[in-house]
């Protein structure tokens, strides 16, 4: 019979002295603490997606009106993208319309649009889902029919020319007063950091997420008793997280890891180990770094066993749901037979992260007694890699666009599934949108870009914010090469997806403190977007 | 008779190396309380007597190589202390390399172990190479055709980063050279990840110029192929007539920011200068980009004859990629060029207009404190005083010769400057800094003996192994602070803290754990220690390893000797508690020293002291040879051990 943890601290209580046993009881899953007020008494997380590198997201949603619309038309992109010239059409995207309603049965994929002969670049330029019923001058590139699907059905919404701000810009202010500019626009890491901020004049500020965060778990103890953390990244370290008292849990997107042989697993033989690795971390003195170091390893022991047991503990909770082509939910669709058409593959990574994410979120809402962390709010950070497609854009940037389509449908089906439909709103964000205008094979940093949400919170606005004028030195574009003047603010976006999450709106100025700048009314709810059923 | 018994049994015993607790090799913890606590005068040493203002123990030898290499060895801390800290400088400033004009025989660079390594893995694409024929940058012929596409080379190419960094005797030269790989930032994720060979030619070119100039590097490094590709000027042209296509802004923007000058202005001392309002000033606009992105028109990787081939082609097989680009001047922009203020004339071909570029970011006030802080940061500390960071640039902007750019003069400021030999640093209460896991293992390794030809689990287990960094911002972010009161409250960085999240602190942990206790060590004690293949240590078993599997392993024998002397030759006697924790108060002082230049507290000896009188085994040897994994595996996972003060 093997001997248990309890039974073995039992037994080795006389034989350490050193060796504390406070540490040595893993944190279980407490009851919620029933004071909580009422506004917090559901579940709701906010999911951020990066697209890491700087989406080009005019080839994700192609202007496809022949002229007019303010300038958002295939002609003034096809011109600055030099369709006829042979040697450029290789980051083109045809004005082909597609009938989606041809390519779906119910919600299942019966056809593969994009699936004709010549190649990933051939597929990438193929054509596009229309969106004119929708109200919107754009059609959804034919590598993305789950999109399509999603706006179809009014689960999918899309930001018009949103980008890092500080203030209304008009092209003349831009010129004029560099200091009302962003500072260190068109730079990835900076412009990254000025979105997760949310206080776009100070890049060493804490994040957004991390601001509430910590309002939520020092100033009222939303979560009260549960052990999962509020903040928690698939897609490592980031600014976004991070505030003055927390940071975001980093989880692996595979299989859950833990400190192995290291005491925590009914091996008897490490137990002393274990305590060992504990006590050593538990020690208060010596210099910064050390005490850094202590702090850093006491932590990740505690809480990778914690949550790992929960996962071990709770079963299949996907089982029967299946995405776009009938396969099981998670299963990655390269693997299956050729299912995406796409020779060259798609980019379906992120698949990992999404899966992590949705049981997390699954068992996250879950009360205790249900096997779950009993949370209230959270906030997750996933990001796809790869988007800085400055050259080889056709084959690289189409492979992306395929793994986001099917990225974002598996997610929403997951979802559903677990009757959090409504109670979870991912929003993508990107570095920033690409020039309009080519460099050969691909595009270069510009400013403004379409972005995604996602979540059946959402009202019945397809698209909110207004698209801009793509011809070359028109007012929209701040340089000549396309670069489009923001006319929607990032702070607006995310303070609006905080106001759905909790957010009041006493609290918005002090976590987005250039977000009044933009209200129509000088009113925090004049700033927000039209964007969630009330 | 005990040892032929003991060699039967032993899982990770390999012999060799002499005892450590012999001669110099050992001081009682008690000594080494007084040799830190002993006060030093600061501020004021003279470059010629270093050593009679700070007196060098073994222990401030050790923590020295720490600093200046990829961790001691026994014999690297021997000769240190004979030597001295600047003669030791010396030697290694002179040290015959593969980066000479006329290469020292068996000295071997990058692309020679790339090739003998492939070799070695059956890819017979490589029979027209012989060891030493490729020489940087002498050799332009095309030494062979590489394999696109060849997971295998992957592999081959971590070995040649292992055998470098643990086995080659110019420490000094290839651990700057992988500093400046994270600040001139290459990784073989994306686009590099097929064309390893080029990464192998451009440590080739970063190892080349890591003791000599900036400028050279700087120049070398935008023309190679793998630079060309990763940020995308490779294939880059001037605009066309209807302007429809514009020049590729990509390394324009990142040679400014990342490689050389930043985004605002900076004193000497590395705070950043405010404008009257208290704004950071920045050093460029966007035009300026967009005109640098002018220079960085008509490179091509080597257009080779053929069908089809055309300027920029770089992605088709049969390629080459380890070598550097070509200037092809009807693709490049000659037209003026203004940046910075700076007027770039008409008629220069890509050449001379990337040589004005270089030498014009070289010249800017911030580059020598953008190179002077990567440098401190990752050799020495990350949080330098301001005083640190100005001497170190000062020594930047103009070395003993008024030279510019003297990276071997930036480097001994850097490892010889008061803040750094002083054992209570100047007075900086923030000394100090946490190692990125590539380093921390690399040392372990060092501290033993490393057997094998590549631990290929490492690559499997962290994934960002020495040129594996995700994107060109490295593997962190240079200025990262971690959330951490006291940090924050004080301001301070820790960028290497940003990789140890959650995850990764386990999956270092669990790492080492399979290391220490391998099983697979016997089949080795078994067949014996092979002979080397041309100095090179290829064992047999290797070969028929599948490439994921971990086939360096490291030798614990040292350590298992001290165990035993402690037992009195008598294994037996571990059985007796009494000798048994003597012998393991031997072990642990061996190890505090051997690992972490004495740092463990008396507390932490107390707690692993603990620990392994608790290790229980009928077998005596199987109960010794736990002990001895167990302690090395408490030691390596300690704070004090993944910091460097």
């Amino acid at each position: 019979m093997k001997q248990s943890r309890r039974d073995f601290l039992r037994q080795s209580a006389a034989v350490s002295g050193l060796l504390g046993t406070a540490s040595l009881i893993k944190p279980g899953l407490l009851m919620a603490n029933s004071n909580v007020e009422d506004q917090f008494d559901d579940y709701k997380a906010v999911v951020v997606l990066m697209l890491h590198g700087g989406n080009d997201s005019l080839n994700m949603i192609l202007p496809t009106a022949e002229s007019g619309e303010g300038g958002f038309n295939y002609d003034n992109y096809a011109n600055a993208r030099g369709l006829n010239e042979p040697q450029h059409q290789s980051i083109l995207v045809a004005n082909n319309p597609l009938e989606l309603s041809h390519y779906f049965s119910g919600d299942r994929l019966i056809d593969n649009p994009y699936a004709t002969s010549g190649g990933i670049i051939n597929q990438y330029r193929y054509g596009h889902f229309p969106l004119a019923h929708k109200g919107i001058p754009a059609g959804v590139n034919s590598l993305m029919p789950e999109l399509a699907k999603l706006i179809e059905d009014d689960k999918c919404s899309l930001i018009a020319n949103v980008g890092t701000l500080l203030q209304p810009l008009s092209k003349t202010d831009y010129k004029d007063s560099p200091a009302s500019r962003p500072p260190f626009l068109f730079s990835h890491n900076n412009q990254r950091r000025m979105m997760q901020t949310g206080k776009g004049d100070d890049l060493h500020m804490m994040g957004w997420g991390g601001h509430i965060v910590d309002r939520w778990t020092m100033d009222q103890d939303i979560n009260a008793g549960s052990l999962i953390n509020m903040s928690i990244s698939y897609g490592g370290n980031n600014r976004l997280l991070m505030g003055n008292d927390s940071t975001g849990l980093v989880l692996p997107t595979g299989k859950m890891v833990v400190h192995k042989h290291a005491g925590q697993d009914n091996n008897p033989d490490r137990y002393s180990f274990g305590d060992g690795f504990q006590a050593l971390n538990n020690q208060t003195d010596g210099d910064i770094f050390t005490r850094l170091f202590r702090r850093m390893n006491q932590n990740a022991y505690n809480k990778l066993y914690a949550i790992s047991d929960a996962l071990n503990g709770s079963g299949d909770l996907f089982n029967g749901v299946s995405d776009s082509y009938g396969n099981a939910l998670f299963s990655d669709p390269n693997n299956e037979s050729n299912a995406t058409g796409l020779p060259g593959g798609a980019d379906t990574k992120v698949v990992k992260q999404i899966e992590a994410l949705s049981k997390m979120i699954a068992l996250s809402a879950r009360s205790s007694n249900e096997g779950g962390f009993g949370a209230k709010r959270q906030i997750f950070y996933i990001q796809m890699n790869g988007f800085d497609t400055h050259g080889s854009q056709a084959t690289r940037h189409a492979g992306l666009l395929r793994g986001l389509s099917l990225a974002l449908d598996k997610f929403q089906r997951a979802m559903e599934s677990q009757g959090l439909g409504d109670k979870v709103t991912l929003m993508t964000t990107s570095d920033f949108g690409r020039t309009v205008r080519s460099n050969g094979d691909g595009t270069d940093h510009a400013w403004g870009a379409q972005q995604l949400v996602l979540g059946g919170a959402l009202n019945s606005n397809r698209m909110v914010g207004t698209l801009p004028d793509l011809a070359l030195g028109s007012d929209s574009d701040v340089s000549g090469k396309g670069r489009m003047l923001p006319t929607t603010a990032y702070d607006q976006l995310c303070a609006s997806v905080c106001n759905w999450w909790g957010v009041s709106d006493e609290e918005m100025p002090e976590i987005f403190p250039n977000l009044l700048n933009f209200s129509a009314d000088g009113t925090v709810a004049g700033s927000y977007l039209d964007l969630f059923k009330t | 008779m005990f040892k032929t018994r003991y060699r039967k049994l032993y899982i990770g015993v390999l012999c060799c190396l002499p005892l450590l607790g012999a001669g110099k090799g050992s001081i009682a913890s008690s000594e080494l309380s007084s040799v830190t606590d002993t006060v030093l005068i600061a501020g004021e040493q003279k470059s010629t007597d270093i050593e009679g203002h700070f007196p060098l123990d073994e222990v401030q030898a050790r923590r020295f190589l720490v600093q200046a290499s990829m961790g001691p060895t026994q014999s690297s801390v021997d000769e240190l202390m004979t030597m001295g800290r600047e003669a030791w400088l010396e030697q290694q400033l002179s040290m015959p390399s593969a980066y000479a004009a006329n290469p020292t025989p068996g000295t071997r660079s990058h692309l020679d172990y790339l090739f003998e390594y492939a070799q070695y893995r059956g890819l017979t694409d490589f029979s027209g190479y012989q060891v030493g024929q490729y020489r940087y940058p002498e050799s332009d012929e095309v030494l062979a055709t590489i394999p696109y596409d060849s997971g295998q080379l992957r592999w081959a190419q971590l070995d040649s980063l292992w055998q470098i960094v643990l086995n080659s005797p110019d420490q000094l030269r290839q651990k700057m050279a992988l500093a400046m790989n994270e600040m001139l930032v290459i990784g073989a994720g994306g686009t590099l990840n097929k064309r390893v060979d080029a990464i192998a030619h451009y440590m080739d070119v970063l190892a080349r110029h890591s003791l000599g100039n900036f400028e050279d590097m700087l120049y070398d490094v935008s023309r190679t192929v793998a630079m060309g590709h990763w940020l995308s000027h490779q294939g880059n042209q001037k605009a066309n007539e209807d302007g429809s296509r514009t020049p590729d802004e990509n390394y324009a923007r990142e040679i400014m920011q990342l490689f050389s000058i930043g985004l605002y202005e900076l004193n000497a001392d590395g705070t950043p200068r405010l404008d009257a309002s208290g704004h950071y000033i920045p050093t460029y606009t966007q035009e300026d980009i967009e005109e640098m992105a002018r220079v960085m028109t008509g490179w091509s990787r080597p257009v080779l004859s053929g069908a089809g081939r055309r300027f920029g082609d770089g992605r088709k097989k049969g390629s080459q990629h380890a070598t550097f680009m070509e200037c092809h001047n009807n693709y490049h922009d000659t037209d003026e060029k203004v940046i910075l203020g700076e007027v770039f004339p008409a008629g220069q071909n890509c050449e001379e207009d990337l040589r004005q570029a270089v030498r014009m970011l070289v010249n800017h006030p911030n580059t020598p404190v953008m190179v002077a802080k990567h440098l401190i940061r990752r050799f020495v500390t990350s949080n330098p005083s301001p005083g640190y960071v100005q001497r170190v640039s000062d020594a930047f902007s103009a070395n003993e010769n008024g030279e510019r750019g003297d990276l071997a003069a930036t480097l001994k400021a850097v490892l010889l400057d008061t803040e750094a030999l002083d054992p209570s640093h100047d007075g900086n209460p923030y000394f100090g800094k946490i190692k990125s896991s590539r380093h921390a293992i690399a040392q372990v390794f060092r501290a033993f003996e490393p057997v094998g030809k590549g631990p290929y689990a490492y690559t499997r287990y962290f994934g960002n192994f020495f040129t594996r960094s995700p994107t060109v911002f490295n593997y962190y972010e240079a200025e990262f602070a971690p959330n951490d009161d006291e940090f924050t409250y004080n301001s301070l960085l820790a960028p290497e803290t940003q990789e140890l999240n959650e995850k990764n602190l386990a999956t270092n942990f669990n790492f080492y754990d399979k290391l220490l206790r391998n099983m697979e060590v016997r089949e080795l004690v078994h067949r014996g220690k092979p002979e080397p293949i041309n100095g090179v240590m290829f064992p047999d078993f290797g070969k028929s390893r599948k490439p994921y599997q971990n086939s360096l392993l490291i030798d614990l024998n040292p350590v298992y000797q001290i165990l035993l002397s402690g037992l009195e030759g008598d294994i037996s006697r571990i059985h007796d508690d009494e000798v048994k924790n003597h012998a393991i108060d031997l072990l642990l002082n061996d190890l505090n020293l051997r690992l972490v230049e004495g740092r463990l507290t008396e507390q932490s000896l107390e707690i692993m002291k603990q620990v392994l009188s608790q290790v229980h085994r009928r077998n005596a040897e199987r109960k010794a040879i736990f002990i001895v994994q167990e302690a090395v595996l408490l030691v390596v996972s300690s704070a004090e051990f993944n910091v460097q003060i």
